[in-house]
């Protein structure tokens, strides 16, 4: 019994020291992990598509409710507004009436003057439609993750949007999940079209739910309430793909309104636009 | 061994083990998509909170390799550089194991205020790594919405927490 006990108090420095030693082992790991990450992209970028198609059916159960909760969340909202929101569809309505039938009228004379020039439309774009399952909303990182991955016929590279606009690109593609790296994030420069005039620009994210225009041709003449649109510069994004709108000016860009809701992505679509893109080409 | 003293077992792991379980599913909630507006930009750090304050009732099951292992998963989940919340968790977690004690039943303002101060520490910490990351100063104003969503949910995801806690220690003493 005195011989346990002695030994217990001889051990004692010992699982100080552990603990001790813990902290250093660990975050010398965390560091080290951190390096390999940089340098070992890809290695670290699979090892990390594998470990989301594992947590991915996880997670879909999971956020099953949540996104039943945001359905339940909106249409109380909805009939708080049905009055309101009545009269403002039947306004909206009428001006799409008209708007629809010069789009009619359009699309004959576009399709006439096809016809004539003989012009070469491009390859049919393919879409496939996946749910969100992780948001991962932050401040460091604005991506989601998809419940398709490579079986469904999701890559590198495509665009992926929804409903209102341009949501980002896939940036990994697991077997059954993908993430998606939003127009938001700090990594990601998007080539567009700014308004009636086409002036180029590029749209950059900064982490916040803004994004912003940099490298604008003629800054001057960008007004608020100007539509932003993909170029399809760089081959990336399918060009004409609506994005958002112009906000006004803000530090050393310009400030945009996207269409998408960032707080409620739901659904979204991956398009395969068929073209290997540059940016593929020059990884691969 | 005898059914009851396998009970008793199963009992104690279900026990010894539910600090991490509900660490984990703090994780998973975490990263599905709320629907609340401006979710995107003020989504408190819950994964800080919960190794936090496991760190501090009990030190035993959240163990600084424990911190380590969630930080890691968030990352994975999260997107986030590898290694990124790993590392901010252990150092919360030792700098949770250096004041545990000092914080032994003080009133709950307090402890909000100690958790303000270890949340900025926090903040700033990954700030400054994702900063190194992208070789470029990342945006602060994000990372300060992140912050106050993350200060001002922890009295309430505390009181949850205690609330788990106190369900644990009920359990104990009716053994």
């Amino acid at each position: 019994m005195k011989e346990s006990a002695s030994l217990v108090a001889a051990l004692t420095p010992v699982k100080a020291f552990l603990r001790r030693f813990a902290y250093v082992l660990l975050v010398g790991a965390a560091v080290g992990l951190m390096l390999i990450g940089k340098i070992e992209t890809v290695l670290i970028e699979a090892t990390r598509a594998r470990i989301a198609d594992a947590v991915t059916p996880i997670l879909e159960v999971v956020s099953k409710p949540v996104t039943a909760l945001q359905g339940f969340a909106g249409s109380i909202g909805e009939l708080a507004a049905l009055r309101e929101e009545n009269q403002r569809l039947r306004r909206e309505n009428a001006t799409v009436r008209q708007w629809q039938l010069l789009a009619r009228r359009l699309e004959d004379e576009n399709r006439a003057l096809r016809g004539l020039l003989n012009f070469n439309p491009g390859p049919a774009a393919s879409f496939v439609t996946a749910r969100v399952v992780a948001d991962t909303g932050g401040a460091f990182v604005r991506s989601v993750l998809i419940n398709a991955g490579t079986r469904d016929g999701i890559d590198r590279g495509q665009a992926v949007v929804s409903g209102e606009g341009l949501v980002g690109r896939v940036t990994h593609a697991g077997e059954r999940s993908a993430r998606v790296l939003l127009l938001t994030d700090l990594n990601s420069r998007v080539p567009v079209v700014v308004g009636e005039a086409r002036h180029r620009a590029i749209l950059a994210g900064d982490n916040s739910d803004n994004p912003r225009l940099i490298h604008a041709d003629t800054k001057a003449t960008l007004g608020p309430g100007e539509l932003i649109v993909t170029s399809g510069e760089g081959g990336v994004f399918e060009p004409g793909l609506p994005i958002g709108v112009v906000a006004g000016p803000l530090g050393r860009g310009i400030a945009v309104q996207s269409f998408v809701d960032w707080s409620r992505i739901e659904y979204v679509r991956v398009v395969d636009y068929g073209a290997r893109t540059s940016l593929e080409a020059a990884t691969r | 061994m005898s059914a009851q003293a396998l009970l008793l077992q199963i009992d104690r792991w279900v026990r010894d083990t539910a600090p991490v379980t509900v660490t984990l599913a703090i994780v998973v909630l975490g990263a599905a998509p709320w629907p609340f507006p401006a979710s995107a930009t003020f989504s408190p750090m819950l994964s800080l909170i919960a190794v936090y304050f496991w760190a501090q009732r009990r030190p035993r099951a959240m163990t600084p390799w424990v911190a380590f292992a969630v930080g890691l998963i968030v990352d994975i989940l999260a997107g986030t550089p590898i290694g990124m919340n790993a590392l901010v968790f252990v150092l919360v977690h030792a700098l949770v194991t250096g004041q545990r004690r000092s914080l032994d039943g003080k009133p709950l303002v307090l402890a909000w205020g100690v958790f303000a101060v270890v949340a900025v520490a926090a903040s700033l910490t990954k700030w400054g790594l994702a900063s190194i990351n992208h070789l470029t100063l990342v945006g602060f104003g994000p990372v300060l919405a992140q912050l106050w969503a993350t200060i001002l949910l922890y009295p309430l995801a505390a009181w949850l927490l205690g609330r788990v806690d106190g369900l644990l220690a009920d359990d104990m003493g009716e053994q």
